[in-house]
C-alpha cells in the first residue's frame, strides 16, 4: 500500500514537471510574440511623439520605456537607450546599438532577426526630417509585425507542441518506472 | 556667469567632447577670461576660440586648456562639430527645427548658438561647420544714463530708437530699459508701466521653455519667438501695453506695425543696425518710420569706452531727421 503511494505521488510528479517544463517552452513563444507587439506599439508611440507633438528624443525615449515595459530591467530597450544618449553625447544610434547589444544578451526570448531589425532603428531617430524618421519607423513596424506572425505561427505550432511532448515523455517515463 | 553656470548652462550642452574639456579647464583655471568672454567660437579644423565681450580680444585654447597661440591651439574635427551639435539639439533635430533654419538656437540662460554649414533649399542648416556660442549677459543698470533722455516725465517715456553697430550693447541696453520702465525708477522718476517685449530672437527676456531667464521689469509681458509685426499687432490687441520693446527693426512689414502701435498710443522703444540716425535714411522701412514721426528721440550707441557708450541724443521733427 505505502509502495502504491510513493509509486502514486512519483507520478504525479514527473507528470507535473513535464507539464511546467512544456508550459514554459510554450511561455517562451507567447513572449516572444508579446516582445515584439510592444516592440511596433512603442515605435508609433514614438513617432506620434516626435512628429506631432515634437517631444525631445530622451523623453520620448523615458515614456516609450515606462509605457510599454514598465521599466523592466531585461526587455526595456527605450529607457536603456535614454541613459545611453548622455555618455555618447547625443549620438543616438551609438546609444541605440548600445542598448540593443544589451538587449540580445539578457532578453533570451527574442532572436538575432528580431533584434536586427530593432537596432536598424538607430539610423532613423532623431533627426530633422520628420517624414524620413516616420517612413524608416513605418518600414521597422511592418518588418516587426512579420516577425510578430511569424511568432505567433510559432506559438500555436510548437507551443503547443511542447506541452503535449513534455506530457507524452513523463507519460513514458511513469510507464518506464512502474 | 561663473564656472558652475557656465557648466550648468552651457557645457553641459556640448558634450563630453575634447572642445568642452578644454574650455572647461580654461574657463576654471582663468576666472577672468570667463567674466570677460562674449563668444566662443568652435569651428570645424580650425582653432578654438573665446572672444572677450569688450574689446574683442582674442583668445586661442589649446586642448588642455590653456590660453595659446592660434598654432597651438585645439582644432575641433567634423565629427566633434557634429557631435557637439547634436548634443546641442539633445540629439533632437527635429525639435529644433524651426530653430535650425533661423540659424541659431537657445540655450538656458539665454545663450545663443549661431549655426554655419552647408544650407538647404528650405532654410535649414545641415553639415555644420562652426558654431558660435554668444554668452549672453544681464548688465543691471547699464541703461541708467540712457534711460534719463528716454524719460519725458514720471508716467510718460518717448518713442525711442536706439541705434548702434553690431556688439556694442543694443540688446543689453534695452534689456535693462525693459527692466527699469516696467518696475519704475527713482531718478528720473518713473512710476512703471506696463511693458511689452516683442523677443523675436529670444536675446531680450531669454526665454527657455516659456519662462523668462532675465529680469525685464515686473509689469512686463513677453512674446518669445514671435515676428515682430505680427507680435506688435497681437500685444496691442491682447495685452494693452504702454510701451512697447523690440530688437532690431527694419524687416519688410515693421514700419506698418509699429506706426499701428503708434496710432493706439503706445510708446516704442527698439533698436537698428547702424553707426548714427543718416544710416538709416537709405533703410525703407525704417526711414518710413521717421517720416511718420514714430520716434521721438534717436540714441546712437558705440563700443568707444566699452559697450553702451552714448555717442549722439537726436531729436527733432521727420524733417529735420531726414
Amino acid at each position: 500500500m505505502i509502495g502504491l503511494t510513493i509509486k502514486m505521488i512519483g507520478a504525479l510528479l514527473i507528470i507535473s514537471g513535464g507539464a511546467m517544463t512544456g508550459m514554459k517552452i510554450k511561455r517562451y513563444y507567447i513572449k516572444r510574440r508579446e516582445m515584439l507587439k510592444k516592440m511596433q506599439d512603442a515605435l508609433r508611440y514614438a513617432d506620434d511623439a516626435i512628429s506631432i507633438e515634437n517631444a525631445l528624443l530622451d523623453e520620448v525615449l523615458i515614456s516609450c520605456g515606462e509605457k510599454f515595459f514598465g521599466g523592466s530591467r531585461e526587455e526595456d530597450v527605450f529607457g536603456r537607450a535614454a541613459a545611453y544618449l548622455k555618455e555618447e553625447f547625443g549620438s543616438f544610434e551609438r546609444a541605440w546599438d548600445r542598448a540593443c547589444a544589451e538587449l540580445e544578451e539578457k532578453c533570451v526570448y527574442l532572436k538575432k532577426a528580431d533584434i536586427e531589425c530593432i537596432s536598424g532603428i538607430g539610423k532613423a531617430l532623431g533627426h530633422s526630417d520628420t517624414d524620413r524618421q516616420s517612413a524608416y519607423v513605418a518600414s521597422a513596424v511592418k518588418k516587426l509585425a512579420a516577425l510578430e506572425e511569424q511568432a505567433s505561427e510559432a506559438e500555436s505550432r510548437e507551443g503547443r507542441n511542447a506541452v503535449k511532448i513534455a506530457l507524452a515523455v513523463s507519460a513514458a517515463v511513469i510507464i518506464i518506472l512502474f | 556667469m561663473d564656472i558652475k553656470q557656465f557648466q550648468t548652462e552651457i557645457a553641459d550642452r556640448l558634450g563630453g567632447t575634447q572642445a568642452a574639456l578644454s574650455l572647461n579647464t580654461a574657463f576654471s583655471y582663468a576666472g577672468a577670461l570667463l567674466s570677460s568672454a562674449g563668444e566662443i567660437r568652435i569651428r570645424t579644423g580650425l582653432p578654438l576660440c573665446v572672444i572677450g565681450s569688450r574689446r574683442k580680444e582674442r583668445y586661442f585654447i589649446s586642448g588642455s586648456g590653456r590660453i595659446v597661440t592660434s598654432g597651438s591651439a585645439y582644432r575641433p574635427s567634423k565629427e566633434e562639430i557634429a557631435r557637439i551639435f547634436a548634443c546641442i539639439c539633445r540629439s533632437s533635430l527635429y525639435a529644433y527645427r524651426e530653430d535650425i533654419k533661423n540659424g541659431f538656437i537657445t540655450l538656458k540662460g539665454g545663450h545663443r548658438v549661431g549655426i554655419a554649414g552647408k544650407m538647404l533649399s528650405d532654410g535649414s542648416v545641415y553639415e555644420v561647420s562652426s558654431l558660435n556660442i554668444r554668452i549672453a549677459r544681464q548688465v543691471r543698470g547699464c541703461a541708467g544714463e540712457i534711460v534719463e533722455h528716454i524719460i519725458k516725465n514720471s508716467s510718460e517715456i518717448y518713442s525711442t530708437l536706439i541705434i548702434s553697430p553690431p556688439a556694442c550693447g543694443k540688446t543689453t541696453v534695452i534689456r535693462d530699459i525693459a527692466r527699469i520702465l516696467g518696475s519704475g525708477n527713482r531718478a528720473p522718476h518713473f512710476t512703471g508701466a506696463n511693458v511689452g517685449i516683442i523677443d523675436e530672437r529670444s536675446e531680450i527676456a531669454a526665454c527657455y521653455n516659456g519662462e523668462a531667464s532675465n529680469d525685464v521689469g515686473l509689469m512686463t509681458d513677453v512674446y518669445d519667438a514671435c515676428p515682430k509685426e505680427k507680435g506688435i499687432l497681437m500685444m496691442i490687441r491682447s495685452m494693452a501695453p504702454d510701451i512697447i520693446i523690440t530688437d532690431e527693426i527694419g524687416g519688410p512689414g515693421d514700419a506698418a506695425a509699429v506706426k499701428s502701435a503708434v496710432n493706439a498710443g503706445v510708446k516704442l522703444i527698439a533698436t537698428a543696425h547702424g553707426s548714427s540716425v543718416s544710416d538709416l535714411k537709405v533703410r525703407s522701412e525704417i526711414a518710413d518710420m521717421i517720416r511718420s514721426g514714430v520716434f521721438e528721440k534717436y540714441i546712437t550707441l558705440s563700443a568707444a569706452n566699452g559697450p553702451c557708450t552714448i555717442e549722439e541724443v537726436v531729436s527733432g521733427t521727420p524733417e529735420d531727421i531726414l
